[in-house]
């Protein structure tokens, strides 16, 4: 498949939050002006974020055939808290418009409506896996003649909310900052009229240790690029991961800069096809070892 | 190469029975597994009628970590795989997929952590709550469980969740990257989506009449249902062949449906495509038609224009209720061990609004091909198609 | 601060309608349809919410809905007489 348009807002500001009795580092990307206060009002952070990056990705191309492909980590958090807030003070203060904006998949219908795009759709949740999920189903979709293309992107908010649980769960030893952003690309057939301005050249999902992922590269996408681009490598796992990528298939490694960003995978996949390198490896892998990895290589 | 796809294995756990057998002998005889919630209060709101799981199996000889800080949905999907993969008859899952569908996933423990967080201070909340929260939990959990190590993936469309998942399984075993596909989904009931849907005032009173007149609203249930593909010659007697999969975007409003049931019949437009059938060829329905005003009209209308032949239609959402991330998935499950058993399920007496031929109790009858379409808020609709098998 | 200049305040703020200056919400307003300030069925369930939360007061019934959701005017006449009785 080819992509003919890409978009991204990523976090900039690098900020400390004060979290319940925590500090906390926080990336936060500036709010985007895509879209007036009116039509905004419904739209969770999220949303807005991957509306930015999809308008950006779509440019002025028809959206006639196309679909939309979501991946986000934890959904619209601020929604989610405010309706808890409602709940937690009686069962029927809980509100309607908050309830509804903290269904997962609210962010992937808005921009359906917004930019009228009615082919298949769907939202895809797997923490670090939240964006590739989605363009593994995406490919296939078009792969299928489903869809003649597809909006494919990642979306997540940070919010103190979502820090705090954050360190207290899971990542609690991972001293890194979370961050939010969103980015998008523009899938579509081979043959389609738009320029291509990368290609993605086979994708691999499945599980297993970092030694099972790099067989399956090397296996499936042939092993030899220029560049392995992945996310954010905060942890001790992923930093381990990546060097482990690039001495085995002998090639430089970076991360995106973007914090921990749950569906960050959309900024890698803006990252790669933005990059000079002609053949880029992306590849994620979460800590059930779940993995997936494409390669993205230019004309 | 392209494989026929078939469904090998079924496993349910559901307010009609924590099995599939009990559930599907509950369908058959139209038992209406509804009642006044009792998992939670709800203060402020009367204890509305919901679908609502009795105790389930808690299968020995699961991993601990598959279990550790595990949530209600997550044991109830353990517990539907485990029925599924052992009604498969199948002691390798190596290579297997593992895709779900997910909508509240383990919000029911995480409210317990939130309203201490928020109250005492998150070091003050227990951590282990969290641990099924995330969408993909249960995913993870399942393969963990029953060791398959193939692709995995979490879709989170709220009620066509379960329904992509089956779709997307259906691609992975069809392109061949796969063999056996673990497919489906589980929703455990919490406050925030009983909360939730009572305050968007589209609840029934007394339980949920899909497509009738007078119908009032939803039945809130929950339910886990896991269903095993496989290509087609690898097993015995599999339930059906599920042959296509179709998904569209209404694009019309955050909750409301477009009146005319477009993002409906486009989803079954392209299901029947991806299955290269004619819609004559269908003989069974098993409609979204959750008993709301809005939906219901639309979803009626839309059936009438593409099937005008006019099959059997139901809705079993009357006898299990609306399962949210599991409905796509245990609706699928009705309409193969309706395409093997030979018998429509009925959804009881209904005074039907527009011109389809609604099954209210069960027909013994065989039909050819059936189809399980799942229209979820802000119009994420999904369509599939299925065959009886040879 | 009067009660039209509360509710016009909790409007705003709830229901997310920073666009809209205060001179724009008057007694007149009507607040659903194209008309108005053009709310929909979504805001027509918040503000029951709002009314129980911030105001304390409960709409009883469908015809007293509509009665009380037909203007801004109409609806803080309907919070200050349920205000009353409550």
């Amino acid at each position: 498949m080819i992509v003919t348009g890409v978009g991204a807002v990523a976090p900039t500001a690098l900020e400390e939050v004060r979290a319940d009795g925590r500090m906390l580092a926080v990336k936060r990307a500036a709010t985007p002006a895509t879209i007036g206060a009116r039509e905004a009002r419904r739209l969770t952070r999220p949303s807005l974020l991957a509306l930015a990056a999809c308008k950006e990705a779509l440019g002025d191309a028809p959206s006639e055939g196309l679909g939309i492909a979501l991946g986000s980590g934890f959904g619209a958090c601020e929604a989610t808290r405010l309706a808890l807030e409602g709940l937690f003070e009686r069962a029927d203060l809980v509100s309607p418009s908050h309830f509804v904006a903290s269904v997962r998949h609210e962010a992937a219908s808005s921009i359906a409506r917004m930019l009228s795009l009615r082919g298949p759709a769907v939202a895809a949740s797997a923490r670090r896996l939240s964006f590739e999920q989605a363009l593994g189903w995406a490919l296939r979709q078009i792969g299928r003649g489903r869809a003649r293309g597809m909006l494919v992107a990642g979306t997540d908010e940070v919010t103190p909310l979502l820090a705090r649980s954050l360190a207290r769960s899971r990542l609690r030893r991972e001293p890194i900052a979370f961050g939010e952003g969103a980015g998008a690309l523009l899938l579509e057939s081979e043959g389609a009229s738009r320029p291509a301005l990368a290609r993605i050249e086979g994708f691999l999902e499945g599980a297993g240790s970092i030694d099972d992922l790099i067989a399956a590269v090397r296996r499936r996408l042939g092993g030899r690029f220029d560049l392995i681009l992945t996310d954010e490598e905060g942890s001790d796992r992923r930093r381990a991961d990546a060097l482990r990528m690039g001495e085995e298939l002998a090639c430089p490694t970076r991360a995106t800069d973007s914090g921990y960003v749950a569906s960050g995978g959309s900024l890698v996949a803006v990252a790669a096809v933005r990059a000079p390198e002609k053949r880029v490896l992306c590849y994620a892998r979460e800590v059930d070892g779940a993995f997936a990895a494409y390669s993205v290589t230019k004309p | 190469m392209s494989h026929d796809v078939v469904v090998t294995g079924i496993g349910l756990v559901t307010a009609l029975g924590a099995d599939r057998e009990t559930t599907w002998a509950s369908i058959l005889a139209g038992r209406r597994g509804f009642a006044p919630l009792r998992l939670f209060d709800l203060p402020g709101r009367e204890a509305p009628v919901v679908a609502e799981v009795g105790s389930f199996p808690r299968k020995k000889g699961v991993p601990k970590r598959a279990l550790r800080a595990s949530s209600r949905t997550d044991r109830m999907t353990i517990a539907a795989a485990l029925e599924a993969v052992a009604d498969a008859g199948l002691s390798s899952l190596a290579g297997a997929a593992c895709v779900l569908g997910a909508s509240s996933a383990g919000m029911l423990e995480g409210e317990e952590y939130f309203r201490h967080a928020f109250e005492e201070g998150h070091d003050h909340a227990r951590r282990e709550l969290l641990g099924g929260i995330e969408a993909a939990s249960t995913a993870s959990r399942v393969a963990l469980a029953l060791g398959a190590t193939g692709p995995r993936a979490t879709f989170t469309t709220a009620c066509s969740s379960s329904a992509h998942a089956l779709g997307h399984a259906l691609d992975l075993v069809r392109s061949g990257e796969v063999e056996v596909a673990l497919a489906g989904g589980g929703d455990g009931l919490c406050r925030l989506a009983a909360a939730g849907f009572l305050a968007l005032e589209n609840v029934s009173r007394a339980g949920c009449r899909p497509f009738d007149k007078d119908r009032d609203g939803m039945t809130l249930g929950e339910a886990a249902a896991v269903l095993v593909l496989e290509r087609a010659g690898r097993a015995r007697r599999p339930y059906a062949r599920l042959l296509g999969y179709g998904s569209a975007c209404e694009a019309f409003h955050a909750t409301a449906t477009d009146p005319t049931g477009r993002g409906a019949e486009d989803a079954i437009r392209a299901a029947l495509t991806d299955a290269a059938l004619d819609s004559r060829a269908v003989g069974y329905v098993n409609a979204h038609a959750p008993g709301t005003r809005d939906n219901d009209g639309a979803e009626s209308a839309a059936l009438a224009r593409v099937f005008a032949h006019g099959p059997a239609v139901s809705s079993t959402k009357a006898l299990h209720g609306h399962t949210l991330g599991a409905a796509g998935a245990l609706e699928a499950a009705v309409t193969c061990l309706a395409l093997r058993e030979g018998w429509l399920p009925g959804q009881g007496k209904t005074h039907a609004e527009g011109a389809i031929d609604v099954v209210e109790a069960a027909r013994d009858k065989r039909v050819e091909h059936a189809v399980s379409l799942s229209l979820a808020f802000g119009g994420n609709d999904v369509a599939l198609v299925f065959g009886a098998a040879p | 601060m009067d009660l039209a200049d509360e509710v016009r305040a909790v409007l705003v703020e709830e229901l997310r309608l920073e666009d809209l200056r205060p001179a724009e919400i008057t007694a007149e307003t009507r607040l659903f349809g194209p008309e108005g300030i053009g709310l929909d069925s979504i805001d027509a369930l918040e503000l029951v919410v709002i009314l129980k939360r911030r105001f304390k007061v409960d709409i009883p019934d469908r015809a007293a809905g509509e009665r009380a959701f037909s203007s801004f005017g109409a609806l803080v006449e309907f919070v200050r007489g349920a205000r009353k009785t409550g």
